[in-house]
């Protein structure tokens, strides 16, 4: 069963010392007889690489399909002409629409095949249950479009039915039919502009091969219907250009500014496929960011593993090396015997974990399904940098895992091949190795919370990534301090576990401290996760409270109804109207988004309904008046800003301020009124009228609303609820409910991180799995003498347990508290956006508790199992 | 073999045959083996190596199964028991001392000696374990943990835990095999003053001559037999039996 105190074994590779080939031959010898205790170790550096493999291919994958995506969005177009910027640039350039009788002059243009206006925006199908199709916060975009239907141009193509040929039928895309069971010729609503429109299917289209396009519900109109319920009647986004001869764009581009005057911008179609791919890659740069952050954690928490497992195989191997050592062979021979066996571990575990890279990566999308974050569909990229990167850092982590254990083999005095081998050593309190161990790790502990602290104080070029190395550092060094802390924590925890369990119960107390280096660095890998996991429970719970504390105390709406738009699309103007018109209803404000150039600076800023805005959102104590002295709001011609932006800005009520809207004209605001805004941060404020005069046809958000004197909620709720009713995209809340959906914004996302960091909590549970499975290994004589005098099956695995739960205890507690520091840090350093509350929650980090210690019952089933059925015979023999 | 007694003994083995492995690779440890341990009696188990004198303690003492044949403890055959009844045979009415790393390395010396008791979850009757730490003379050391104890000290904490549950047979395998000549004939004489003194009965396999000859009686095995027996031994008689084996 053992091999190492095989003798000939031994002899045998004691002979073969000598040069680099007959080292590797030992070396491979000693892996096959390890192969065992190996197993876990490649276990980790498996888990670790596919992980890492996986998110790389993952986000290889997702640039790809947005790549695809862009490319395919705009197939066909080889020149696209449109407004110029109004303001802002390149991707983020805010622009006019073109009249609709550009398309016939650039049509009539040598060298134009093909010219067609394009017209999109915001169009939600509903089926005839109300079901709604496509979802904003699940990223499945509800796009309304006209119906070009010139194969040139763009690749959706008609497979049953035909074109819209009025205004109220539209073509879907295939996805949607089935989705919805309907076929041409049925009845379908369509919200857009105007609020819900009855239309007929005319015709179902497939985007190219695809049912649809890209993940995303496409609902097609004729032309003039689509300018009237997406845009602007007579107006188009862009003019899309196919060309007689791609190869002869710029000639035909020129060509086309001179006709049709300097008013219009002409581009190609791959700049319109590289400002699509731009702004989606700004969106997806955090992602891109998360989820390398988590394999780094993988990775780490695996680092922890293999180093523990080569610091527990060299202990227990001393007795060879120091052999090998007595015979002759020098420290590099065994350095490099001890190295070349990780790295062949970190070589064969890094190819099957990038095997497993491509399902993790798989996974992961459904991961992300599952929390209801849908991402595009598209084949699988496997791009040879991400593997290469996956597999050397795989490498590269197990013979950095594996270094100090090796320094320790070759530093094997001769002398030891004579001495029973102390197994699991320890270094008592006070000596002068735990007071270098406590001066570094408090050191490396601070120094990671001092880079925390200026990272979240935003400092540096990049904040984020140094407070993910000072997380990393603090991990570290609270790992290092970690067999110092680990007996105190032993004789607190384990006193009352003996006292309950009795003989196992001491046993396990006393093993768990028995080493307490192994018994650290074991937890230590759990700890990461732990307090990864604790920190992520408190800074959700602090968001929740505070997003909740910051809608009830600055909302002072009864009734507030919802798009959940997130700015996409929303509510139509027209339920402001009628909702006014309620006797149960005093006052009225919708709230939409837009952006603006104020004063030489990109700004977003919020369409209200001014007159009534102060009534329903608490903005504070106010310096001239939002509704106006007439108490008709703030009109065409000024604008409101709160105290800190007018601050900045040096702005005060009177000011005049230049503001260029989308349309592109420069308009003189005055200011009206600068706003305390203790609650909400709000960005600048226009009468939504401004943006409609400006052509921007807005939808609003959300919807406030206030009850009028003497009516109570219930009775406004119902009344507000009946005139919302016909737009099935509208929720309305009480303003406790309004906050409580807000607060569970923050849900899905939370959803995800824990199972990215369950995965964690899995590879901690292999590394206490192997030392546990390593360690009764070694006590297999202590275990045999046990069960000779009477120790039973179930006390023997009673004390491999208990000792489990009291790693997993360890490595919990060690991390809570990290992750209470983060959480407290963090939460902190988030005050001034608005994250006001420190939270703790106790219930939800019981629950982490719970299952952390659930792990070290589930990581000791197989050792305790193993170690239970020993046989005495043998055990005792051993 | 020992006169077949008036009282029940203690242990008995009847007609006992173990068989390690199968075909032509397989080993005959024990060949129709049949032998009584008196009660308060001490016996020693000799024979050259392989003659299956670990053996015949190993199934006498329940720590391996017999191909065919019976064990008795006291009046119960331990061929029909389960593994944990095996087990609370061995904590409850049997003692154990090995050749060496007896102890449990992380209880101190006085925790050693009480495990059993304390595994079956009975008191611990503490004036015996006084009683017999003092006559092992480890009175100042009992809370010393076994690696700061001497080999000798180690073994007597062993003596002291298997007769601390006042079992019916201690079974010592080799007792002072890690020991030099003086501290083994301590251990030798704890051992003679446990069956004198308290009627104990012990079973220790040995290869020493001078260990055997603190027995009452010496059973000489071979080739999985029993061959001889010599009662009242001393250490010459012994050795002289002991040599015909090589001849």
């Amino acid at each position: 069963m053992t091999v190492h105190d095989n003798t000939p074994d031994i002899v045998d590779r004691t002979y073969r010392v000598g040069g680099a080939a007959t080292t590797i031959t030992t070396t491979l010898r000693g892996l096959r007889g390890q192969s065992r205790r190996l197993a876990t170790t490649a276990l980790a550096v498996m888990l670790g690489v596919a992980f890492t493999a996986g998110t790389l291919v993952l986000t290889d994958t997702l640039r790809e399909s947005f790549d695809g995506m862009h490319v395919d969005a705009h197939a066909g177009v080889d020149l696209a002409v449109r407004a110029p910027a109004s303001f802002g640039d390149g991707p983020d350039a805010v622009r006019d629409r073109v009249d609709a009788e550009l398309t016939a002059a650039v049509a009539a243009v040598d060298g134009v095949a093909a010219a067609a206006g394009r017209t999109s925006g915001w169009a939600q199908l509903s089926g005839p249950d109300g079901t709604l199709l496509g979802d904003i916060a699940s990223g499945v975009d509800p796009i309304g479009e006209n119906w070009i239907g010139d194969e040139r141009l763009d690749p959706w193509r008609i497979v049953d039915g035909s074109p819209p040929a009025s205004a109220n039928e539209v073509v879907i895309d295939r996805a949607a039919a089935t989705t919805l069971a309907v076929a041409v010729g049925d009845p379908v609503d369509v919200l857009a502009l105007g609020g819900r429109h009855a239309m007929t299917i005319s015709g179902i289209a497939t985007f190219g091969d695809n049912d649809d396009r890209f993940g995303t519900v496409t609902v097609m109109f004729d032309e003039a219907t689509a300018q009237h319920l997406l845009g602007e009647r007579g107006r188009h986004d862009v003019v899309v250009v196919a060309l007689e001869e791609p190869a002869a764009a710029d000639v035909v581009a020129d060509d086309i500014r001179r006709s049709v005057g300097a008013a219009h911008e002409v581009v190609t179609g791959a700049t319109l496929v590289d400002e699509a791919r731009a702004v989606h890659l700004q969106d997806w740069g955090f992602f891109d960011t998360v989820m390398k952050g988590f394999a780094v954690i993988a990775l780490v928490v695996g680092g922890f593993i293999i180093f523990n497992t080569f610091s527990i195989t060299v202990a227990q191997r001393t007795r060879e090396f120091a052999m090998l050592r007595a015979i002759g062979a020098g420290r590099g021979q065994v350095l490099g015997s001890v190295l070349t066996e990780s790295m062949a571990v970190g070589v064969l575990a890094s190819l099957v974990g990038l095997g497993g890279g491509v399902g993790v990566s798989a996974g992961l999308r459904s991961l992300f399904t599952v929390f209801g974050l849908e991402l595009p569909d598209g084949g699988v990229v496997v791009r040879q940098g991400s593997l290469v990167t996956a597999f050397a850092v795989g490498v590269a982590i197990t013979a950095l895992s594996a270094l100090v254990p090796a320094l320790r083999a070759a530093r094997t005095a001769p002398i030891a091949a004579m001495r029973e081998s102390a197994i699991e050593t320890s270094t008592p309190g006070g000596s002068a190795g735990s007071r270098t161990r406590i001066a570094t790790g408090s050191a490396v502990t601070l120094a990671g919370a001092g880079a925390m602290a200026s990272g979240l104080a935003g400092a540096g070029d990049d904040p984020i990534v140094l407070v993910g190395l000072g997380g990393l550092a603090v991990f570290g060094g609270v790992a290092a301090l970690g067999p110092v802390l680990a007996r105190p924590f032993g004789r607190l925890v384990g006193g009352p576990i003996a006292s309950i369990r009795g003989v196992p119960g001491q046993l396990a107390r006393d093993n768990a401290t028995r080493s307490p280096k192994r018994t650290a660095s074991t937890a230590a890998a759990l700890m990461i996760g732990v307090g990864l996991v604790g920190f992520i429970t408190i800074l959700a719970a602090s968001i929740k409270a505070s997003i909740d504390e910051m809608v009830t105390a600055g909302v002072s709406a009864d009734i507030v109804v919802e798009s959940g738009s997130f700015g996409f699309g929303g509510l139509d103007r027209s339920l402001v109207t009628e909702l006014r018109s309620l006797p149960e209803v005093a006052a009225v404000s919708g709230s939409t988004l837009a952006s603006a150039e104020i004063d030489g600076e990109v700004s977003e800023i919020i369409g209200i309904d001014s007159a009534d805005y102060g009534r329903l959102i608490d903005l504070g104590s106010t310096e001239g008046s939002l509704a106006g002295p007439d108490g008709t709001g703030l009109g065409l011609d000024r604008m409101a800003v709160n105290a800190d932006t007018a601050a900045e800005r040096g702005w005060s009520v009177g000011s005049d301020v230049p503001v260029t809207l989308a349309d592109g004209a420069v308009r003189t605001l005055t200011i009206g009124a600068v706003v305390e805004d203790p609650y909400i941060g709000v960005p600048p404020m226009v009468d939504t009228a401004l943006l409609e005069s400006a052509g921007l046809r807005p939808f609003d958000i959300q919807v406030f609303v206030a009850a009028a004197d003497g009516v109570d909620r219930d009775t406004v709720l119902a009344a507000v609820a009946s005139v919302a009713e016909r737009l099935p995209n509208a929720a309305v809340y009480d303003r406790a409910a309004f906050a409580e959906d807000r607060a569970g914004l923050v849900d899905p996302l939370l959803g995800v991180v824990y199972a990215l960091l369950a995965f964690a909590v899995l590879i901690a549970t292999l590394g206490i799995a192997n030392t546990l499975a390593l360690s009764i290994m070694e006590r297999t004589r202590e275990i045999g003498v046990l069960r000779a005098i009477g120790a039973t099956r179930a006390q023997v695995r009673a004390a491999v347990r208990w000792e489990s739960v009291m790693i997993a205890g360890f490595g919990t507690a060690l991390g809570l508290v990290i992750g209470a520091g983060f959480g407290w840090a963090v939460v902190r350093a988030l005050e001034t956006e608005g994250i006001t509350r420190l939270v703790v929650p106790t219930v939800p980090l019981a629950i982490v508790v719970a299952i952390a210690v659930a792990t070290g019952v589930g990581a000791a089933v197989l050792p305790a199992r193993r170690a239970a059925r020993l046989d005495v015979l043998e055990a005792l023999r051993s | 073999m020992p006169p077949r007694p008036l009282t029940p003994p203690a242990a008995c083995v009847r007609s006992a045959v173990k068989r390690y492995g199968t075909g032509d690779t397989a080993v005959t440890a024990l060949d129709d083996v049949t032998v009584w341990f008196p009660a308060g009696s001490f016996t020693a188990i000799m024979g050259p190596s392989g003659s299956g004198k670990s053996t015949l303690m190993h199934v006498a003492a329940g720590l391996d199964g017999l191909t065919a044949g019976e064990v008795f403890i006291g009046v119960d055959e331990l061929g029909a028991m389960s593994d944990n009844e095996l087990t609370r045979l061995r904590r409850d009415r049997l003692g154990f001392v090995f050749q060496a790393f007896n102890l449990v390395p992380t209880l101190s010396a006085y925790e050693n000696i009480t495990l059993p008791i304390r595994l079956a979850g009975r008191r611990i009757d503490t004036a015996w374990v006084d009683e017999l730490v003092g006559m092992v003379g480890l009175t100042d050391r009992v809370e010393h943990r076994p690696s700061e104890l001497s080999g000798g000290q180690q073994q007597r904490v062993a003596v002291a835990r298997a007769l601390a549950s006042r079992p019916e047979i201690v079974f010592a395998d080799e007792p002072t095999g890690n020991l030099d000549s003086r501290t083994g004939s301590e251990i030798l004489a704890f051992m003679r003053r446990a069956v004198r003194e308290m009627h104990q009965t012990i079973v220790m396999v040995t290869h020493d001559p001078v260990a055997a000859s603190h027995a009452d009686h010496v059973l000489f095995l071979a080739d999985g037999r029993i061959v001889d027996q010599i009662d009242d031994p001393d250490p010459e008689r012994v050795l002289d039996r002991m040599k015909q084996f090589g001849a």
